[in-house]
C-alpha cells in the first residue's frame, strides 16, 4: 500500500538525485553547470521521438523492449556531442562563465523543441508507450542506473582524473601550474554530467509518458542545482539526499498549498547561509564530533 | 526589405534595446562591486512591475490574498513608475540583506551567494504569487492620460507605427542612462563606487565605508530593475509573476555580450541585443527570444572578454 | 661549459602603461642554483609568472631547455618539467596532504579513464606507483606522518614544506621556488638552505629562487640576480653582486641611482 501510494515519489527521487549528480561531476571541478535540464530534455525528445514517431515504427518492430536501451545509448551520445560543442567555448574561460553559456543553451534549446515540427511544438509529444505497469516499476531503470553513478563516483574520486578534478576544484591556477590540463579536466567532467542528464531524459520520457517544452523550465534547472548543493556537493551521496529533501518536502508541505514554493526559496536561502557543505556536509562533522 | 521595414525595425529594436541596456546596468553595477551575478535581478524587475501598476491602477485581480481588493488612491504613471522603482530599490536592498550579506560575513564561496540569490528569487516571486496570483494584468489604455496610443506615419504607400509607450520607453531610458552617467563620474558617492569595483580592498583603505556602499549599489541596481520591469510591463502588460525570468536570463547575455562588469558594455550590449531581435526577418520570428543567447555563444567563441570587457589579470 | 637550462632574453610586460618587468635577460645553467633578487616591487614575482607561462609577455623571448615557450599554456611548461611554488603558498587546501602530491603526477599516468574507473591491473599497478611515490616525497620533507591529514589542517612552515613536494612530484628540471624562507625562524632558514642543496644532487635539479633574506642567499645561491623597478641592475657571483654599487643603492632606497620607468 505504502509503496503503490507512495511509488511515484520514490521514483521521483531516484530520478531527481541524478539530475542532482548530473551537476555534481561538474561541480567535482570546480565548475557550476545549470545545463542538466537542457540535456535532459535533449534525452527526453529523442526517447520520445523514437518511441512514437512513425519513422521509428520498424525500430520498434525489429528491437522490442531493447529499444530502451538504444534510446538510452543514442542519447548518451548525442548529449556528450552537443555537451562538447557547449562546454569547450565555456570552459576555456574561468569564472561564472559556464553557468552563463549553460542558461544560454538551455533557452535557445527550448525555443527550438517550440519551433520543429518533430519535437510537437508547444504541444509536445504524447502517448509515449511505457514498459511498466506501474509507476513504481521505473525503478528498475532508474534505481540500477543510481547505484552504478554511485559506485562510478566513489571510484572517480580514487583516480588519477578525480585528482584533477578536485584540484582544479581547489585552486585552478595553481593546478595548471603543477601541470593539469584545465580546460580538458574540465570539459570532461562537464561531459560525463551531461551523458547522465541524457540518459535520464531518456529513462524519463516512458515515466512521464508525455514530453514538452516545460520539462527544461529555469526553475527545473535550479532545482536540479540545489539538490546537489543542500545535499553536499563533496559527498558522493549529496544529490541523492538533497533531492530525498527537497522532493519529499512539498509532499510534506501539502498544506501549505501556493505557499510551500516559498519554503523551497527560504530552505534555499538558509542551507547556503548554515549549511554550506550540505547535509552530507552536517552529518560528517557531526559524526566527527562524536568520535571526538 | 524597404526602407520602412528597417525605419520601424530601428525604433522597435532601439526602444526594447534602452531597456534591456538599463536592466543589464542593475547586474553589473552589483557584479562589478562584488564579481556576483545576483540573480534575483529578474524577480526585482517584476515586482517593481507590480508595484507600479499597484500605485497607477489600484485594482487587483480575482486571485491571490489581496483578490478584489483596491488601493485606496490612484498615482499619476510617472509617480507610479518613480514610486514602483523606489520600492524595487528596497527590495534591492532586501535581497542583499538576505543572500548576500549573511554568505559576505562568513567569507563564502561565491557559488553559494549565486544560489542563495536564486533563493530569494524564488521567496519573492512566489510571495507575488502569493499575494495577487498568477493571472495577466495590463495597464489600461489610458494610462498615459490623453496622449495617443501611436503615431502612425504614411511612407511610399506603407505605414509606419510608433507607439507613444515605445517614446515614454525611449526617454525615460536615455534620461535615467544620462543620470546614471552623471551620478558616476560627477558626484562623489559615484566615484566612491567606481573606486570600490575598482579594487575593494584599496577602496577600504582610502576610508570607504564599503557596506553602505555595497547598499546603495543594491537600492540603484533594484531601482533600475523595477524601472526596467514597468517599462516592459507598460509595453507587453504583466504576464503573471514569472514573467521577470525570462528577461532576467536575457539580461544576463546582454552583460556576457558588453563585458562582465563594464558599464558601458552593458549598455552597447542591451542596444545590440535590441537590434538584433528587432531586425530579424518576419520569418524568423519565433526564433526571436534565442536571438541573446546565440549571440552569447558567439560573443564566448570570438571574443570572451566581451565587447567592451577587458582582459583580466591574473592575481597570484 | 654546462647546458643552459633557461634563457630569457629582453623579457618585458607592462600592466596598463606600468612596467613590471622590463628588458631583463639572463641564463639559468643547468645544475645551478640561481637567486633572484631586489626589494619589494621589483618585478621578482611577476617574472616568475611570465617564466611559468601564467601571464604571457609583452615583449621578448623565453627558452627553456633549447625550447621557446612564450604562448604555451602554463600547464605545457609545467609538463616539460618546470615546476613552482607561491610566493603566498597556493596549496590543494581541501584534499588531503596525500592528494596534493598525487595530483600533479596526472601527468605521469599512462592508463586510461575507464581502466582506472574499473580497477584494472594496470591502473591498480599504477596507483600503487604513484602512492609510492608520494610518500617518499612526503617523508623526505617530513610530512609522512601527515599524509591523510587535510593540508588546510598543517601548520604554515607545513604547508611550505608540502608545497615544495608537490612541485617535486612533477619531476621537474627547473624548481622555481617563490620565498620559501618567508615566515620561516632562522632556524627554518638555516635549514632550508641545506634542504635546498640536498634536493639539487637528489633530484638532479636547477634552482630558481626569490629570496629576501639576504644571508640565505648569498649562503646558498651559486649565481644572483637583482631586480629593482622591473629591470635587472647586476647579475653575477654573490661576492660581485654584494660590492655592485648599484646594488647597494637599491636595498639603501636611494632611488635616483636607480634607473626609473
Amino acid at each position: 500500500m505504502f509503496l503503490e501510494n507512495y511509488g511515484f515519489l520514490i521514483v521521483a527521487i531516484v530520478q531527481q538525485a541524478l539530475l542532482g549528480m548530473s551537476l555534481w561531476y561538474p561541480l567535482m571541478a570546480g565548475q557550476l553547470s545549470l545545463a542538466s535540464i537542457g540535456f535532459y530534455s535533449l534525452g527526453g525528445y529523442i526517447a520520445a521521438i523514437m518511441g512514437t514517431s512513425p519513422a521509428f515504427a520498424a525500430w520498434r518492430e525489429a528491437l522490442g523492449p531493447a529499444l530502451y536501451p538504444v534510446e538510452w545509448l543514442i542519447a548518451l551520445a548525442a548529449s556528450a556531442l552537443l555537451g562538447l560543442a557547449v562546454g569547450i567555448p565555456a570552459l576555456r574561460l574561468r569564472g561564472i562563465y559556464l553557468a552563463l553559456a549553460t542558461i544560454a543553451f538551455v533557452q535557445v534549446l527550448n525555443v527550438v523543441v517550440l519551433v520543429l515540427d518533430v519535437t510537437g511544438g508547444a504541444v509536445g509529444l504524447f502517448g509515449i508507450p511505457q514498459p511498466f505497469e506501474s509507476r513504481l516499476g521505473y525503478l528498475w531503470f532508474f534505481g540500477p542506473l543510481l547505484a552504478v553513478m554511485l559506485i562510478f563516483s566513489a571510484r572517480l574520486t580514487r583516480t588519477v582524473a578525480g585528482r584533477s578534478f578536485m584540484a582544479i576544484r581547489e585552486d585552478e591556477l595553481a593546478a595548471q601550474a603543477m601541470g593539469i590540463p584545465t580546460t580538458f579536466e574540465k570539459v570532461r567532467a562537464f561531459v560525463i554530467g551531461c551523458g547522465l542528464a541524457g540518459v535520464v531524459g531518456a529513462m524519463s520520457a516512458p515515466f512521464l509518458n508525455t514530453w514538452n517544452a516545460r520539462q527544461s523550465s529555469f526553475d527545473a534547472s535550479v532545482a536540479c542545482l540545489a539538490y546537489v548543493l543542500i545535499g553536499g556537493a563533496r559527498s558522493v551521496w549529496g544529490p541523492l539526499l538533497g533531492a530525498a529533501l527537497l522532493v519529499a518536502l512539498p509532499e510534506v508541505l501539502r498544506p501549505l498549498k501556493d505557499a510551500r514554493l516559498i519554503m523551497n526559496g527560504i530552505v534555499l536561502v538558509v542551507a547556503c547561509i548554515y549549511l554550506p557543505q550540505g547535509i552530507a556536509g552536517l552529518l560528517a562533522s557531526l559524526r566527527r564530533r562524536e568520535a571526538a | 526589405m524597404n526602407i520602412v521595414f528597417l525605419l520601424q525595425s530601428f525604433i522597435n529594436g532601439l526602444s526594447i534595446g534602452s531597456v534591456y541596456a538599463i536592466f543589464a546596468l542593475g547586474y553589473t553595477l552589483v557584479f562589478s562591486i562584488l564579481g556576483i551575478i545576483n540573480f534575483a535581478h529578474g524577480a526585482v524587475f517584476t515586482i517593481g512591475a507590480y508595484c507600479t501598476y499597484a500605485l497607477a491602477v489600484g485594482d487587483f485581480g480575482l486571485n491571490g490574498l489581496l483578490a478584489g481588493m483596491s488601493l485606496p488612491f490612484r498615482l499619476p504613471f510617472p509617480l507610479a513608475l518613480l514610486g514602483g522603482s523606489l520600492l524595487a530599490g528596497g527590495i534591492g536592498v532586501l535581497v542583499e540583506r538576505l543572500a548576500f550579506r549573511p554568505l559576505r560575513a562568513k567569507g563564502a564561496d561565491p557559488l553559494l551567494a549565486l544560489v542563495s540569490s536564486l533563493g530569494v528569487a524564488l521567496i519573492l516571486v512566489n510571495c507575488l504569487q502569493f499575494l495577487v496570483g498568477a493571472e495577466i494584468y495590463a495597464f489600461p489604455s489610458g494610462i498615459f492620460g490623453s496622449l495617443p496610443m501611436a503615431m502612425v506615419f504614411k511612407m511610399d504607400g506603407k505605414v509606419l507605427a510608433v507607439r507613444t509607450v515605445q517614446i515614454i520607453i525611449l526617454v525615460v531610458s536615455l534620461a535615467m542612462l544620462l543620470a546614471l552617467a552623471w551620478f558616476m563620474n560627477r558626484t562623489r558617492m559615484g566615484k566612491a563606487l567606481q573606486a570600490t569595483a575598482e579594487n575593494p580592498e584599496t577602496a577600504s583603505l582610502l576610508g570607504i565605508n564599503v557596506d553602505r556602499y555595497i547598499l546603495s549599489t543594491f537600492f540603484i541596481s533594484g531601482a533600475l530593475g523595477g524601472l526596467s520591469g514597468t517599462l516592459i510591463g507598460a509595453s507587453f502588460g504583466l504576464a503573471g509573476p514569472y514573467f521577470g525570468v525570462s528577461y532576467g536570463l536575457k539580461g544576463l547575455a546582454v552583460i556576457v555580450l558588453g563585458g562582465l562588469g563594464s558599464i558601458p558594455g552593458a549598455v552597447l550590449g542591451g542596444l545590440v541585443i535590441g537590434l538584433g531581435e528587432a531586425f530579424l526577418p518576419p520569418d524568423y520570428s519565433s526564433m526571436k527570444e534565442a536571438v541573446a543567447f546565440v549571440m552569447l555563444f558567439v560573443i564566448l567563441l570570438a571574443r570572451p572578454q566581451g565587447l567592451l570587457g577587458r582582459q583580466t589579470i591574473q592575481k597570484v | 661549459m654546462s647546458e643552459t637550462i633557461l634563457q630569457l632574453d629582453g623579457v618585458s610586460r607592462s600592466f596598463g602603461g606600468l612596467m613590471a618587468v622590463g628588458d631583463v635577460s639572463f641564463s639559468v645553467q643547468a645544475g645551478e642554483i640561481f637567486g633572484l633578487i631586489g626589494p619589494n616591487g621589483a618585478g621578482k614575482t611577476t617574472l616568475f609568472n611570465l617564466v611559468s607561462g601564467i601571464t604571457p609577455v609583452s615583449a621578448g623571448r623565453i627558452g627553456f631547455l633549447g625550447r621557446d615557450i612564450l604562448g604555451l599554456a602554463p600547464h605545457k611548461v609545467a609538463g616539460m618539467g618546470m615546476a613552482r611554488t607561491f610566493q603566498n603558498i597556493r596549496l590543494f587546501a581541501g584534499m588531503s596532504v596525500l592528494d596534493n602530491v598525487r595530483a600533479p603526477m596526472q601527468a605521469f599516468s599512462r592508463t586510461g579513464f575507464f581502466s582506472d574507473l574499473l580497477g584494472l591491473p594496470a591502473s591498480r599497478a599504477q596507483e600503487a606507483q604513484i602512492m609510492a611515490t608520494a610518500m617518499d616525497l612526503l617523508n623526505l620533507v617530513g610530512l609522512g606522518a601527515k599524509a591523510r591529514a587535510a593540508a588546510s589542517s598543517l601548520p604554515y612552515g607545513e604547508r611550505r614544506r608540502l608545497e615544495i613536494a608537490r612541485a617535486l612530484a612533477l619531476r621537474p628540471k627547473l624548481l622555481l621556488l617563490d620565498e620559501p624562507a618567508a615566515g620561516l625562524n632562522l632556524a627554518e632558514k638555516a635549514e632550508l638552505s641545506d634542504f635546498i642543496r640536498d634536493l639539487r644532487s637528489r633530484f638532479d635539479l636547477t634552482v630558481l629562487i626569490i629570496e629576501h633574506h639576504v644571508p640565505l642567499v648569498m649562503g646558498l645561491c651559486d649565481r644572483l640576480a637583482v631586480l629593482n623597478f622591473g629591470r635587472l641592475i647586476c647579475q653575477g657571483r654573490p661576492e660581485e653582486v654584494r660590492c655592485d654599487k648599484s646594488v647597494i643603492d637599491a636595498y639603501l632606497g636611494d632611488s635616483h641611482a636607480a634607473p626609473r620607468t
